[in-house]
C-alpha cells in the first residue's frame, strides 16, 4: 500500500528577510511532508521562525529558496498573482487575533470565505450557518464580532477556516488570545472539525496542551524544524 | 461579495455622513455656480430670444443687449424699404429710475416697443394685455420687480424721471442679467422716461422678414445700406450677448474656476474620508488577501464605496438644490437645473469619487497579507 500523496511538501525551504539593514535568516532549510488529515503541532521559542514558516506554507510569503508543493502543485514557482487562488482553494486560516470583519455578522464573516470562492450568497449563507452550528454558535449568527467573547470570535474564525473544507488548515497561535478553558475548547474543536473534513492541520502554538492533540509534534529552533514525536497510527497507514 | 463595501461604509456612520455632506456640498456648489451662470446667460439674452424679431439693427460694435447706443431713428425707413423685410420698427432700451414709496429710487430698464406689433414686448402677461400700454403714459412691470420696487397694483401711479406713469399690467419671467427690473412701455412713452435719447435717435431697430427671405442675406444687405451700424440676426445677437458676459467680463472663467474649486474640494473631502476608512480597515484588506481575495476584489470594494457615496451624495446635494433654487429665484437670480446639467454634474461626481478612490485603492492593494499574523 502506498502512502497518500502529501497535501503539503516542503523541500529545503529557506527564508531570509532582507527588508532590514541586517538580513535575517528566519527559516533555515526546512523539509517536511504533511499527509491528508494529519494534525501537526509546531512549538518553539519566540523568534524561532514559526510564523514565518506558517506564512510560507500558506503561500502568503514566498520562500527565498527551496521547493514547495501543495497537493502536487509547485507553489514556490507560481507567479505572485496565482497565489491568492491557491490560498482560497487549498487553505483555511486561523489567526491569533481572529481577523474578523467588524462590520459583518458572524454569519457574513463565515459566508465571506465561500463568496470569495465564487459561491452564490444564499448557498454560502446556508453553509456558513451549518459551520457555525458545528462550532456551537447557531444562536449567534447575527452577532457582530464586538458582541462576541474572545472564544466565540475564535470559533467564528474556525468556522470560516473550515467552511470550504480546505485540504489544509493553518493556525498561528489560535489560543494565544484566549484563556485556558476557551483555548482548550478551541483546540478540541479544531481537531474534531479537521478530522471530520479530512483536512490536514498545522498549529503553531506556545500552548503545551497541543502536544496531546496532535499526530506529530515539531519543535522549531533558530529557523530549523525537528520532529519530536509521532503518534496516532490511524492516519499513518504503514 | 460587496457586502464588505456597504457594511463597512455604514459601520463608520459619522465618516459616511461626512463623506456624503462633502459630496453634497460640492454638488450644491457646482450646481449653484453653473446654474447661476447659465441662468444669468439666459437672463442676459432673454429679451432677444423672446423678441420675435428676425433682425436687430444696433449701433456699431454693440457687445450685448444692455449696452445699446443711439442710432438715427430715420434708418427705420431704409430698413422698411429693403427687400425681404416684412416690418421694421424702432425699439428703445434705456436705463431709468423709479421713485419708491419710501422716497428712494431704484434703477430699472425701460423698454419701448410697438404695442400693435408686439415684437420685443413682454412674452407672457400675468395681469393685463400688452396692448394696454397704448393711449397714455402706461407701463407694464415685470411681476418679479415688486421684490425690489414694492407692490405695483394695477392702476397705481409711479414716477419715472419726473414723469408720472400708470401701471397697467404685469409681465412674467422677464429678467435681466444686471437684476435691474424691466419696465415695458410704448415706444413713445419709453422715450419720455428714458431721457438720454435725443428725439431723433433710437436704441435698436427690430425687423421681421417676409416669408422665405434669408436672414443672413438680408442682414448683410442692410449693413451695406446703413452706415455706422451692425445688423445681426436674432440668433447672432443672442450669442453675442452671451459671449460678452461669458468671455469679455471674465464671468465665464470665474464661474468655471469656482465650479472647478468645488469639484476639487469635494474630491479632497471624499479622498480623505475614503482613505482614512481604508487605512482603518487595512487589516480587513490584508485578511481578504490572505484568505484568497484578489486585487480585483479590493478594487471593486473600494470603487463600490466610492460609487455608493457618489450616488447618495449627489442625491442629497440635488435635493438640497430645490429649496435653494427657489430661494435664489425670489432674489431675481435663476438657477438653471436642466436635465443635461443634472446628468453632467452627476457624471462629474462619479469622476470625482473615482479619482478620490485612487489613493485608497493603491493603499489597500499594496497591503501585505503577512500582516494577518501580527497581533
Ligand atoms: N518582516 C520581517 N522583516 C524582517 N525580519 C522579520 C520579519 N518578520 C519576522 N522577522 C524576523 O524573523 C525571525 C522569525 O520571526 P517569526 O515571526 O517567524 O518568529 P515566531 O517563531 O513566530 O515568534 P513568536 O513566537 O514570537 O511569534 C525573527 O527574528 C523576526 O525578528
Ligand atoms: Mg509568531
Amino acid at each position: 500500500m502506498t502512502l497518500p500523496e502529501p497535501v503539503l511538501k516542503l523541500e529545503n525551504v529557506r527564508k531570509v528577510y532582507t527588508e532590514e539593514r541586517v538580513p535575517v535568516e528566519a527559516v533555515r532549510g526546512v523539509s517536511l511532508e504533511v499527509r491528508p488529515g494529519e494534525i501537526l503541532g509546531i512549538m518553539g521559542p519566540s523568534g524561532s521562525g514559526k510564523t514565518t514558516l506558517l506564512s510560507i506554507m500558506g503561500c502568503i510569503l514566498r520562500p527565498t529558496s527551496g521547493e514547495m508543493w501543495i497537493r502536487g502543485r509547485n507553489t514556490a514557482r507560481l507567479p505572485e498573482r496565482k497565489l491568492p487562488v491557491v490560498r482560497r482553494e487549498e487553505i483555511g486560516f486561523v489567526f491569533q487575533s481572529f481577523n474578523l470583519f467588524p462590520a459583518l455578522s458572524a454569519l457574513e464573516n463565515v459566508a465571506l470565505a465561500l463568496r470569495i470562492r465564487g459561491m452564490a450568497g444564499r448557498e454560502a449563507r446556508a453553509h456558513a450557518e451549518e459551520a457555525l452550528t458545528k462550532v456551537g454558535l447557531s444562536d449567534r449568527l447575527r452577532f457582530l464580532p464586538k458582541d462576541l467573547s474572545g472564544g466565540q470570535k475564535q470559533r467564528v474564525s474556525l468556522a470560516r477556516a473550515i467552511v470550504a473544507r480546505p485540504p489544509l488548515i493553518l493556525a498561528d497561535e489560535p489560543t494565544g488570545s484566549l484563556d485556558s478553558e476557551n483555548g482548550r475548547q478551541v483546540l478540541a474543536l479544531l481537531r474534531s472539525l479537521a478530522r471530520e473534513n479530512g483536512s490536514a492541520v498545522a498549529i503553531v502554538t506556545h500552548d503545551h496542551r497541543v502536544s496531546e492533540l496532535v499526530d506529530r509534534l515539531f519543535r522549531m529552533e533558530d529557523g530549523r524544524l525537528a520532529e519530536q514525536h509521532a503518534n496516532h497510527e490511524e492516519v499513518r497507514p504503514s | 461579495m460587496l457586502i464588505v463595501a456597504y457594511k463597512n461604509l455604514l459601520y463608520d456612520k459619522i465618516r459616511f455622513i461626512t463623506t456624503l455632506v462633502g459630496i453634497a456640498f460640492s454638488v450644491v456648489l457646482i450646481f449653484a455656480q453653473v446654474g447661476i451662470f447659465l441662468g444669468a446667460m439666459n437672463n442676459a439674452a432673454s429679451i432677444i430670444d423672446h423678441s420675435g424679431a428676425d433682425l436687430w439693427v444696433t449701433s456699431r460694435g454693440t457687445p450685448n443687449f444692455e449696452w445699446a447706443e443711439a442710432i438715427p431713428e430715420r434708418f427705420v425707413n431704409v430698413v422698411r424699404s429693403t427687400p425681404g423685410i416684412e416690418r421694421a420698427e424702432p425699439y428703445l432700451f434705456a436705463f431709468a429710475t423709479v421713485k419708491l414709496e419710501n422716497g428712494g429710487r431704484e434703477q430699472v430698464v425701460i423698454i419701448g416697443f410697438h404695442p400693435d406689433w408686439g415684437v420685443g414686448g413682454p412674452w407672457e402677461m400675468s395681469i393685463g394685455n400688452i396692448r394696454d400700454v397704448v393711449g397714455g403714459d402706461f407701463v407694464i412691470f415685470d411681476e418679479s420687480s415688486q421684490k425690489k420696487l414694492g407692490p405695483l397694483p394695477i392702476g397705481s401711479t409711479r414716477e419715472m424721471y419726473g414723469q408720472a406713469v400708470r401701471v397697467v399690467g404685469h409681465s412674467r419671467g422677464v429678467r435681466s442679467i444686471t437684476t435691474a427690473p424691466f419696465v415695458f412701455a410704448s415706444y413713445k412713452t419709453a422715450k419720455k422716461v428714458g431721457s438720454y435719447y435725443r428725439p431723433e435717435d433710437t436704441a435698436y431697430i427690430l425687423a421681421t422678414l417676409e416669408p422665405g427671405a434669408n436672414a443672413r442675406e438680408t442682414a448683410s444687405l442692410l449693413s451695406e445700406r446703413l452706415p455706422y451700424v451692425d445688423v445681426f440676426t436674432t440668433a447672432q445677437f443672442s450669442r453675442r450677448t452671451r459671449r460678452y458676459w461669458t468671455v469679455e467680463t471674465g464671468m465665464g472663467v470665474g464661474f468655471a474656476l469656482s465650479s472647478f474649486m468645488a469639484f476639487v474640494v469635494g474630491m479632497v473631502v471624499v479622498s480623505q474620508t475614503l482613505y482614512s476608512a481604508t487605512v482603518e480597515h487595512l487589516r480587513e484588506y490584508g485578511t481578504l488577501k490572505a484568505i484568497g481575495g484578489g486585487n480585483g476584489l479590493i478594487y471593486r470594494i473600494i470603487l463600490t464605496q466610492a460609487f455608493i457615496s457618489a450616488v447618495l451624495g449627489y442625491g442629497v446635494g440635488r435635493l438640497a438644490m430645490d429649496p435653494l433654487a427657489k430661494g435664489y429665484s425670489s432674489t431675481g437670480i435663476d438657477i438653471v437645473m436642466e436635465p443635461w446639467l443634472q446628468a453632467a454634474v452627476f457624471g462629474m461626481v462619479l469622476v470625482m469619487c473615482g479619482l478620490a478612490s485612487i489613493v485608497s485603492v493603491r493603499k489597500a492593494v499594496n497591503t501585505d497579507p503577512a500582516m494577518v499574523f501580527k497581533t
